[in-house]
């Protein structure tokens, strides 16, 4: 009977298969994403041709920028997922504003063709999502916080800039320090594009090296403040992320 | 191997198993059925399904633009919630196995470990479409080789989604290295699982005795029947042991 022919050519093969996919699980750990990256971004918008591709650079008025190198034609937002807390108004430039306010002596309110006309820094960098996706050399172009700060004159005292969405409810902050590094900038192209609706439009706050949370979408203002006299926190930090935004 | 067609006497896992547990004059289960699963193993496999089905449709919620959209804030506890039922998943079925019926589970183990040749020309058949064309298979044991593969799947791919699960529930001190290739990874194996799931149901609500085998994972046991057609050897094995 057949239990008497058991065990005649048995061999362990559910452990060696169990063992072989959990090193086909390692090898796909490591290398799948290369292989197959979209699993984890969300579609994009329409294909563009992007030009440019310096590291960090900036031009006075607005200029445009062309270090004479073609990135692959691709969308400008490839690889970006789209995550937003609240859908904002849409872009209209003839209504549209800036104000930077606050514990400065020379408040500013521009409008698009004001922002535009100060000098302009582009910067490309890699960027992280703190859910595990990002997206690398991503080149963005903008007004450094710095010209920002130096033409409002910010007080000694102030240690923050909160920045505002117009969506109604997001904001993040940056310490003085933070705001004064070369690379941070608000933003109103992303790979030689002007900012998708969905991606911030007209501006974006970009604080490269930290997590995309600090990327403020659709800033409309910029409060300059002192954290001891006006304690605030950012939309995710209420939730539990960290102010700091660290990329490990 | 202990024999179970007598040893479960209708209180599942809390019989003691093999041929001196049951006594002559109650045969284990109604003449015509064989105990298949104990309540050891429904239950584990039960709750894994449970759990499996709710980390799906949460994971898929923060994976869908819109919705991920729509939770604003709450995403976050949302994905915090998805974690604590992806490490239920993991932990809670094997512990209530361990607990109820440590030796059947070390059994079942030993089961879907050792292949013979049956089991490995059954497995290559059934690749090349025999079962489904309904053609002659070689005698199985009580878990046929697909079911085999399909365990040990199912078993690597929880200890997949532990690892980069675990990862993706502490990524704020990880870095973005790891995060990252941990979500790829996480993602990719919940393809996987569902391509699997949906085989698994497949075979329940398509295959000509599917219901009977699911009927079987809820009752504990299956038509003789059904047992000497598909499971020959467990079946002969089982009937050597029977005390009528």
């Amino acid at each position: 009977m057949a239990s008497d022919e058991k065990h005649t050519d048995e061999k362990n093969i559910g452990r060696r298969t169990f063992l072989g996919l959990l090193v086909a699980g390692v090898v796909a750990f490591l290398f799948g994403k290369d292989v197959l990256p979209g699993l984890t971004t969300g579609s994009s918008p329409t294909a563009t041709t992007v030009a440019g591709g310096g590291s960090t650079s900036t031009t006075a008025g607005g200029g445009s920028e062309s270090t004479g190198t073609t990135k692959p034609a691709k969308s400008p937002t490839e690889g970006f997922r789209i995550n937003s807390v609240k859908p904002a108004p849409a872009f209209d430039p003839a209504t549209w504003k800036l104000t930077v306010d606050g514990l400065v002596a020379a408040p500013l309110t521009l409008d698009f063709a004001e922002l535009t006309a100060l000098p302009q820094t582009t910067v490309v960098r890699d960027f992280y999502c703190v859910e595990g996706w990002g997206v690398d050399q991503v080149e963005w172009k903008g007004v450094a916080l710095s010209e920002l700060m130096k033409r409002a004159q910010v007080d000694p005292k102030a240690t923050h800039l909160l920045f505002h969405s117009s969506d109604g409810v997001y904001t993040d902050s940056l310490t003085i320090e933070q705001a004064g590094f070369e690379d941070s900038l608000l933003v109103h192209q992303v790979n030689g594009v002007q900012l998708p609706h969905d991606m911030g439009q007209p501006l974006r706050l970009i604080y490269p090296g930290h997590y995309g949370y600090k990327y403020v979408k659709w800033v409309e203002r910029v409060e300059v403040l002192d954290i001891k006299e006006s304690p605030f926190i950012g939309y995710w930090e209420s939730y539990g992320y960290t102010s700091e935004a660290t990329i490990h | 191997m202990p024999g179970d067609t007598a040893a479960a006497a209708g209180s599942g896992a809390a019989a003691p198993e093999g041929p001196a547990a049951a006594p002559a004059s109650t045969p284990a289960v109604p003449l015509g059925r064989i105990r298949r699963f104990v309540l050891a193993e429904r239950l584990s496999h039960w709750l894994y399904a449970l759990f499996f089905v709710v980390a799906f449709v949460t994971g898929l919620v923060m994976w869908i633009p819109s919705t991920r959209a729509a939770l604003e804030g709450a995403r976050l506890a949302f994905s915090q919630y998805h974690g604590y039922v992806g490490t239920a998943m993991v932990i809670l079925p094997l512990l209530l196995f361990i607990l109820l019926d440590r030796r059947r589970l070390f059994r079942d183990v030993r089961e879907i470990d050792r292949w013979d040749g049956q089991d490995r020309r059954w497995l290559g058949l059934a690749f090349r479409g025999h079962t489904l064309r309904g053609r002659p298979m070689p005698p199985q044991g009580r878990f046929n080789a697909g079911q085999k593969l399909n365990v040990v799947l199912v078993a690597a791919m929880a200890i997949g989604f532990a690892a980069s699960g675990g990862i993706l529930m502490h990524k704020q001190d990880m870095s973005a290295w790891l995060v990252t290739r941990a979500l790829w990874f996480h993602s990719f194996l919940a393809v996987v699982a569902i391509a699997l799931f949906a085989g698994h149901l497949a075979h329940v609500f398509v295959t000509k005795h599917g219901r009977t085998y699911l009927a079987g994972m809820v009752r504990g046991w299956i038509p003789e029947s059904l047992a000497r057609e598909r499971h020959e050897r467990w079946w002969a094995e089982e009937s050597d042991r029977r005390v009528v």
